[in-house]
């Protein structure tokens, strides 16, 4: 290969000689070669360093370097300080360029070759060859049938005609990374894959009490501990908890907003509450060092295999962790140094699971948000809130939302 | 107190409800008209000067008015006070938490001078003790209590509770400078301060000057704790012992005993900016337990009410600026422990953990300072053993050493059932506290900050950073309302606006892992309802729109002021609500409301009216029970 491509290449010294071309083309090998075992960039002085040019001929090694960029096996950069460098290409990608027949076809290729995987857009190729419309596109089409290159769809402009290298796959920046299916954002995708983060940050940041009241442990369906660690002694201390307040409650009248404060208390004396008292999470003591890493959930995330094909890195793992805190759902914490994550609010969360439920209201063992006063009645959730006045077209002496939440039937 | 049209249509709607038209009408003059004299409020009322004068009266005498007399001119203004008008609607809850926290005799003589506005402290007396023989039957409405109800029987007890009250600033003595907008006072006092005579150089210098002001200033702030002071030098430090929670304890009012009987000329009212402290104690505890269970905001409301003993107003005056806050105060977990309701069990609201998983060092980390903003940014590891703090240091070791210690004991509790162990005194009391400290570190670890552990005095000091806390707790119930308005897409993208400031449009979407047009959606919708807006930066002249940035941004006051504002509408529209209810129901109202059928309604009336009497009353408690709701919000966002 190398020889045919001395053979093709045009040697602008003299090319009278054929030992002279021999040498160059032996030359050439063995620099290109060498660029190869070094590294990647090189500046004039780092290629005569090499030692491959005899007596470090400027002149020749001008000739030699020329002559492999003719070939593209050279590429030619130019730094911002103005100084030149050079890169070498792959003998294949090379290669490519032989296939290009026409020099637009080269000049079309090089650049889409540049732009690597973000791609290039049809405008951009036109503005900076400065060719006709048609000219260009028919090297396009041309290219394309060689299978040179392939157009593709960048998420960032969906709407742009862009190409891009057939032999290596969009970056991305251009496919959006893991979350984009199709060029689409795959929003259920991201749904589920929140939820079941969401699920494990509260499983793995709380504290899972069957905390069953004496009541209930009568009952007898409390007893069984969900998880290995909690002993049959908390359901004990409860009732013995219970069994002093009882005592205290007959010793002294405990003022009513007392007794309320009391949760024991409660639960003895109100039914409702005492439903309220089924297993429930705890916050884990202060300190405590295990709440879950992004790095635990990206492990997590790969171990179950839940998101079959896509690979997340941690900062993909991290994007999502760092919605969910947005969204008021879980809270970072740092603990000796070390930022971990736990459910917000965690008094009232529920001890369900919140992926992979079907019912499509979609609130159930879901997230415990706080709701504001303001938006449980009518006003809050208003849609004609700023028009309501008193005299005016709606206002409370006919609003229809009041009646309802006052469960009176509309008239 | 700045007043929009929605606040104070409230007012004016509240006075209604509870003094009438007259005074209401007055009222919602002064507030759109701002301070007139009485000539001009007959022209914007069209009311003669007798009904006038029998309706500013009325506003007087419950201090829903600054007034005030030129020396020069003789001309009396009369002014609204929307921050008076607007707590009567507290009425209920301050009157809630004045018999939680000291007792039925208190509350009694709390409601009485609610009632009354401000009173002579003989008018008190004579009320009181003219009362007294028939107390086993008498119409207050409130209940019939027996004899052993706790409420005032004679004029010792009265003066007992009274000063009590007093030196808890919960009652505070008025005075004719009572009546006086601050605002005026100030600039009164700064006029006079600044005002050179004629000839005479201006000497002084501004900071010398600043200081006379705020000395005059804070002299006419505290007038009304004259008498708390008077009764302090008396009593000594009493109210250090205050038992909190439930209930007075007697001894304190016996230890009062030979207190000087009060002059009574002295005039009293109630104060609500102490009533607002404890209230806002009461709201944080629920904030606590919301957040973290009901036991540690057990905890976190008797450390509240020892921090706040000595706290006289949530905000610090605008005008005195930080000085009129106390040093902050601190309380030693000694000192939580010995006021904690003994009812209240601290083993329960936590859950267990293996030792190895338990960071002591930083879980017990001691800040002196309140944090920055940043929890996990600021944090900024300092090591323990710098030069500063090498003796604390010291300390945490062997605290931790020691609560690890216990924590290993009541492991072993847990493990052996059969054993009780709450009759085994010494342990229990040494396990109680311990575990009543872990509450204490869980809510200073907390992203709210409810406490900050300040020191290792008596097992750790506490502290609260009022202002950051209620921060956090304006944010919570801010984004409580944007998520349930603008669902949780809406409140993903303000947080990530309060978080990063203003941020490109196209940022949005990537972010916050969103379809770019549904940004759009939600960010127009936010913007419409002004929570959010936009800045365009050109990038060049030609201003076009491919060529423009588009800069998102929350802005977090302006929110804020117009959620409050939405609260004011809510409240006077629930009010509304009811009174066209009752309209609706005059008729029944008016039977129920005869002499002769008060008190068995369910006899005398048919069966089809008590029902509709009875749905009525749950209408009627549901609006009301809103409108205390919306109030608490609007404490948050206001006055806490």
């Amino acid at each position: 290969m190398s020889t045919s491509a001395t053979g093709a290449g045009p040697s602008r010294a003299n090319g009278s000689s054929d030992a002279d071309s021999a040498k160059l083309a032996v030359l050439k090998e063995l620099l290109y070669e060498r660029c190869r075992e070094e590294g990647d960039m090189f500046s004039q002085d780092d290629l005569l360093r090499m030692e491959v040019i005899p007596n470090r001929d400027l002149l020749l090694l001008a000739r030699v370097v020329q002559s492999l960029s003719d070939d593209k096996l050279f590429i030619t950069m130019r730094e911002a300080s103005g100084q030149v460098l050079w890169k070498w290409r792959d003998k294949q990608e090379a290669h490519k360029y032989k296939q290009c027949t026409t020099d637009e076809q080269v000049m079309v290729y090089s650049l889409i070759d540049d732009s690597g995987g973000d791609g290039i857009w049809t405008q951009t190729l036109q503005k900076r060859l400065n060719m006709h419309d048609s000219v260009l596109k028919n090297a396009i089409k041309q290219l394309q049938a060689k299978g040179l290159i392939a157009p593709f769809k960048n998420v960032e402009h969906p709407n742009k005609k862009m190409y891009i290298k057939a032999s290596i796959r969009p970056s991305d920046r251009a496919t959006g990374g893991p979350w984009y299916t199709d060029q689409d954002l795959d929003e259920a995708f991201i749904e589920d894959l929140q939820r079941v983060v969401f699920d494990f940050i509260k499983r793995q940041s709380s504290y899972h009490s069957t905390h069953a009241g004496a009541a209930k442990a009568a009952h007898g369906h409390a007893q069984v501990p969900k998880k290995g660690i909690i002993k049959g002694g908390l359901s004990d201390a409860a009732a013995k908890g219970k069994k002093r307040d009882a005592t205290e409650m007959e010793a002294k009248p405990v003022a009513p907003t007392t007794a309320a404060k009391n949760p024991l208390a409660v639960s003895s004396s109100t039914a409702a509450a005492a439903s309220r008292r089924e297993p429930a999470l705890l916050p884990l003591p202060a300190g405590y060092m295990a709440y879950p890493t992004v790095r635990d959930i990206a492990r997590l995330l790969s171990s179950s295999g839940i998101t079959n094909n896509t690979i997340l890195s941690e900062g993909d793992v991290k994007k999502l962790v760092d919605v969910l805190v947005w969204d008021n759902l879980v809270e970072p914490i740092k603990v000796a140094g070390k930022v971990g994550y736990r459910v917000s609010r965690i008094a009232k969360q529920s001890v369900e699971s919140w992926a992979g439920r079907e019912d499509p209201s979609g609130r159930g063992g879901g997230p415990e948000l706080y709701i504001s006063p303001l938006t449980e009645a009518p006003c809050g959730r208003c849609p004609v809130f700023d028009l309501c006045e008193e005299g005016g077209p709606v206002g409370p002496s006919n609003c229809e939302y009041f009646k309802k939440w006052l469960g009176k039937e509309i008239f | 107190m700045f007043v929009t049209k929605h606040a104070a249509e409230l007012c004016a709607l509240l006075v209604n409800d509870l003094y009438g038209e007259l005074p209401s009408r007055i009222l919602a003059a002064l507030f759109t008209k701002g301070r007139s004299t009485i000539t001009q409020l007959g022209l914007y009322t069209q009311l003669g000067p007798r009904q006038i004068r029998n309706g500013l009266g009325v506003l007087i005498q419950q201090n829903l008015l600054y007034h005030h007399t030129d020396a020069d001119t003789k001309r009396t203004t009369y002014e609204a006070n929307p921050d008076a008008c607007y707590n009567l609607v507290r009425s209920g809850k301050i009157l809630e938490m004045i018999e939680s926290q000291y007792g039925k005799a208190e509350r009694d003589l709390v409601q009485t001078l609610l009632l009354l506005g401000y009173a002579r402290i003989a008018e008190l007396t004579h009320a009181y003790v003219s009362r007294a023989p028939r107390s086993n039957g008498h119409a207050n409405g409130n209940g019939v209590n027996g004899a052993d109800s706790g409420l005032i029987e004679s004029e010792a007890e009265l003066h007992n509770v009274l000063s009590h009250l007093i030196r808890c600033e919960i009652i505070e003595t008025v005075r004719p400078q009572s009546f006086r907008n601050p605002n005026d006072v100030y600039h009164e006092i700064e006029a006079e301060v600044t005002k050179t005579a004629p000839g005479e150089k201006a000497t002084k210098t501004k900071i010398d000057q600043q200081r006379q002001i705020m000395e005059q200033y804070r002299a006419f702030k505290d007038q009304p704790k004259a008498l708390k002071r008077q009764l302090d030098q008396f009593g000594g430090p009493v109210t250090k012992r205050r038992k909190l929670g439930n209930g007075l304890g007697e001894e304190d009012r016996a230890m009062e005993d030979d207190m000087p009987p009060l002059n009574p000329n002295v005039v009293v009212r109630v104060n609500y900016d102490k009533c607002l402290v404890e209230l806002r104690s009461h709201r944080l505890a629920s904030f606590a337990k919301d957040t973290l269970g009901e036991v540690t905001g057990e905890v976190y409301r008797t450390l509240l009410g020892l921090l706040t003993m000595d706290v006289s107003r949530c905000r610090a005056d605008p005008f005195l600026g930080e000085e009129s806050i106390a040093q902050q105060a601190t309380a030693t977990t000694m000192d939580v422990y010995e006021h904690l309701d003994e009812s209240i069990n601290v083993t329960t609201g936590i859950g267990k953990a293996p030792k190895d998983k338990i960071d002591y060092q930083s879980a017990e980390k001691i800040k002196t300072a309140p944090a920055g903003n940043d929890m996990i940014n600021d944090d900024s590891d300092e090591d323990p053993s710098g030069p500063f703090d090498s003796d604390d240091s010291d300390d945490m070791g062997t605290k931790g050493s020691f609560s690890r210690r216990s924590r290993s004991v009541s492991k072993t509790n847990g493990a052996r059932p059969t054993k009780v162990t709450f009759e085994d005194a010494a342990t229990s009391t040494d396990n109680r506290l311990d575990q009543m400290r872990a509450h204490l570190l869980l809510l200073a670890e907390s992203k709210h900050r409810f406490v900050r552990h300040c020191g290792t005095q008596g097992r750790g000091q506490w502290t609260v950073d009022f202002d950051q806390v209620m921060e956090r707790l304006r944010e919570t119930e801010l984004d409580a309302s944007i998520e349930q308005s603008f669902g949780r897409h809406g409140l993903r993208l303000t947080r990530i606006l309060r978080e990063k400031g203003k941020l490109d449009e196209k940022m949005l979407p990537s972010a916050a892992l969103m379809k770019k047009t549904d940004v759009q959606a939600k960010m127009l919708a936010m913007q419409m309802a002004g929570l959010v807006d936009v800045q365009e930066v050109p990038k060049d002249n030609t201003r076009v729109a491919n060529r423009t940035l588009f800069f998102w941004f929350f802005d977090r006051e302006r929110s804020q002021a117009q959620i409050l504002d939405d609260l004011y509408k809510a409240m006077v529209r629930a009010l509304q609500t009811l009174q066209v209810e009752r309209h609706r129901e005059r008729n029944i109202l008016s039977f129920v409301e005869r002499k002769d059928v008060m008190g068995k309604e369910e006899e005398v009336m048919t069966a089809e009216h008590y029902n509709k009497y009875n749905r009525h009353l749950e209408e009627q408690n549901k609006l009301l029970g809103q409108v205390m709701r919306l109030d608490e919000m609007v404490s948050i966002f206001r006055e806490y």
